[in-house]
């Protein structure tokens, strides 16, 4: 900084200033760090457990390298009846409420996105409004009831109705952002080569919304994957049971947690949620094909 | 091939919007057609009326004779090309040109071979028919949207603005190609278009049209010698025709007090003391450093290079006249000039409708010679 005009007060006493810019830039640049490093840790220290502690002899609650490795738990988790087949279980559960969501939230957003229908939107948010009650505790007692009355307790049906019916709403609503932003030209065109709605739905809009049901179809699986209470209160049998509900059978009676099982089950029950996500990612991609020149 | 016929067809929008109002027309087998007119004038509600996407309020489309007026657009056999083109980004070149073979449940390997025989005659071939429409220039993608158009073997094809989104030279090129493409075909053709010069340039006749109504129904050349209307006056031509208020006087034309001659074909359709529009096209209007016989004369006000002429902008009394001037007689800005319009060329336009003086009232024909003798 060269000031060529004479200043009444000579330089020394502007440089401090300058400097102490320089310096809380510098602090302000480390806070940031410290900062970033601290929330990183904490979203990164369960997953630090997740891998460490399943190879523990004793794990606890520290995310720490193994101090006596060992593969032992795997096996000793085997023991347990319930264990793997329950992972099979939440498997077709969420490959059976996937499923049945896609199925029947593409045509309904396809249509929502197309035919103008009066109080159309308060419609779709009043579903989804309702539809976050329809999975949660407050429903629990009359869904309880109705699925009863149903006779689908104890029944994967009875799972799979009500964690469609909850999850629908939201995919519905999702998937008709995606098929609000084809161009209508698309199927007008097609129209005009003479194909029905039904072709244009399979032809154009649904591989148009591709990445759109690859959202909703993980997220849906997500979401069943984690579903504790719907299944808990529901099924009756043991061996019906999904991972989410079977990793209570490691807890003592009296309420002393397994960690050895918990851990190795917890990193087995993670992993095909993460292989699902990079396989859908790499197959169909969470995006859009841009074709359209406008 | 089919002709198409247009019976008083109304389109009102939901909202009172009148698009389209008693319009009649009729397109004959092969031809080439162009409507042509502002935004929201009605011209693209016609043609999705005709692919029928758009179902009118009443009047009749009739395509090779059969009534279509009710008829979803399948049973229509018409192609239409979208503006954006509407090629799906998910299928490759070959199965976007085959896909209405597909709706048609022809086989795999015959719709491969329809498309590559198609693609063949627009220049589309080899591993372009693989990729997907996302990786070709905007010139492809429209030869794309023809070839697709093409392989559905329709009766009528309806394009609406198939050139605006492509740059200015390969607009050129288009349409050149579009129009011997369509000779070669012979397919009845119904372009739309708001780009004057691309309804002259392509349409063997044309509509221009302006609040749901034709306002001249003729060949291009027509339409540009002799508009029927200052709105197709105004509408047509690269560089706007001159619209001058003028009075009859003295058996001549007094624009801004000064006189020009009442051309033959006119003479006999005004009086004096008659208040008309006068329309002469800039192409038209000669110019002199010197002093002509009834002509204007003003002072040059504005030049503008258009390449081989310049157009040189007038002030005449309290008038702006425009006038092209080849590159070698261009004058100087305050030059005071004499403007002399053509003869032949001249119009007149009654000042309450706008219509020609001296043509008849409905501007629906497309009969040659509708001023007599003026060529």
């Amino acid at each position: 900084m060269v000031r060529d005009h004479p200043a009444p007060t000579p330089g020394p006493t502007q440089e401090p200033s300058e400097s102490a810019l320089l310096v809380r830039r510098f602090l302000s640049r480390i806070g940031f760090y410290v900062f970033v490093v601290i929330v990183s840790a904490f979203f990164a220290l369960p997953m630090l457990w997740l891998v460490f502690a399943p190879f523990d002899a004793h794990p606890t609650l520290a995310a720490t390298p193994p101090s006596s490795p060992t593969l032992a738990n795997f096996p000793d988790l085997l023991k347990d009846p319930y264990a793997l087949p329950s992972l099979a279980n939440s498997v077709v559960l969420a490959a059976a409420t996937m499923v049945l969501v896609v199925a029947a939230a593409a045509p309904a957003a396809y249509a929502l996105s197309r035919v103008r229908i009066p109080g159309r939107d308060l419609l779709l948010y009043v579903l989804l409004l309702f539809s976050s009650v329809v999975t949660g505790t407050a429903a629990m007692v009359p869904l309880f009831l109705l699925v009863f009355d149903l006779g689908l307790i104890n029944t994967y049906v009875g799972v799979v109705l009500v964690l469609a019916g909850g999850l629908t709403p939201a995919g519905i609503f999702i998937l008709k952002d995606f098929v609000d932003s084809m161009p209508k030209s698309y199927e007008e065109s097609a129209r005009v080569f003479g194909a029905s709605s039904f072709q244009i739905l399979r032809d154009i809009v649904l591989p148009y919304a591709r990445p759109g049901l690859a959202v909703i179809a993980v997220w849906v699986v997500v979401n069943v994957w984690s579903n504790f209470l719907i299944p808990f209160i529901l099924l009756r049998d043991p061996g019906m049971l999904p991972a989410a509900v079977v990793v209570y059978n490691f807890y003592t009676e009296g309420g002393q947690a397994n960690l050895r099982l918990i851990s190795s089950f917890g990193l087995l029950y993670s992993i095909p949620v993460v292989v699902m996500y990079l396989f859908v990612n790499r197959r169909y991609g969470f995006r859009f094909y841009g074709g359209i020149k406008g | 091939m089919a002709d198409l016929e247009i019976r008083g067809l109304t389109k009102i929008f939901p909202g009172g919007m009148r698009a389209l109002d008693g319009l009649d027309l009729q397109i004959t087998d092969g031809e080439f057609f162009a409507l042509l007119g502002p935004s929201g004038c009605g011209k693209t509600t016609l043609l999705r009326s005709i692919a029928g996407l758009e179902t009118p309020n009443s009047g009749q489309i009739l395509i090779g004779g059969r009534d279509v007026t009710r008829l979803p657009p399948a049973a229509r056999d018409v192609a239409m090309v979208f503006q954006d083109y509407a090629l799906y980004p998910h299928m490759t070149v070959a199965d976007n040109i085959a896909y209405p073979l597909k709706v048609r449940r022809v086989g795999r390997k015959e719709r491969r071979e329809a498309a590559e025989s198609v693609g063949r005659s627009l220049q589309i071939q080899g591993a372009m028919l693989d990729r997907r429409p996302g990786q070709l220039s905007g010139g492809q993608q429209q030869r794309v949207a023809l070839a697709r158009a093409i392989a559905y073997r329709p009766h009528v094809f309806l394009f609406d603005e198939p050139l605006s989104n492509l740059d200015a030279r390969l607009r050129l090129e288009a349409r050149t190609f579009l129009k011997q493409l369509q000779r070669e075909l012979g397919v009845t053709t119904v372009y739309v278009t708001h780009d004057q010069a691309e309804a002259l340039a392509l349409a063997d006749r044309m509509a221009v049209m302006d609040q749901g109504r034709i306002r001249q129904l003729d060949t291009p050349s027509n339409c540009f010698l002799r508009p029927a209307n200052t709105f197709v006056a105004a509408f047509i031509g690269s560089t706007p025709m001159n619209l001058l208020p003028a009075t009859v006087q003295d058996g001549k034309f007094d624009v801004a007090g000064q006189k020009v001659m009442i051309p033959e074909t006119i003479r006999a359709q005004v009086g004096a003391g008659d208040t008309v529009i006068l329309g002469v096209r800039p192409e038209y209007v000669s110019v002199s450093p010197t002093e002509l016989p009834d002509s204007l004369t003003g002072t040059v006000r504005v030049l503008e290079n258009l390449g081989v002429d310049s157009l040189v902008t007038i002030v005449v009394g309290d008038l702006r006249v425009q006038a092209t001037v080849p590159e070698e007689r261009v004058p100087a800005v305050g030059d005071r000039i004499w403007l002399a319009p053509d003869q032949r060329r001249l119009l007149a336009y009654r000042q309450d409708d706008g219509e020609q003086v001296g043509a008849p009232t409905v501007a629906q024909s497309d009969a040659p010679a509708r001023v007599p003798g003026a060529e």
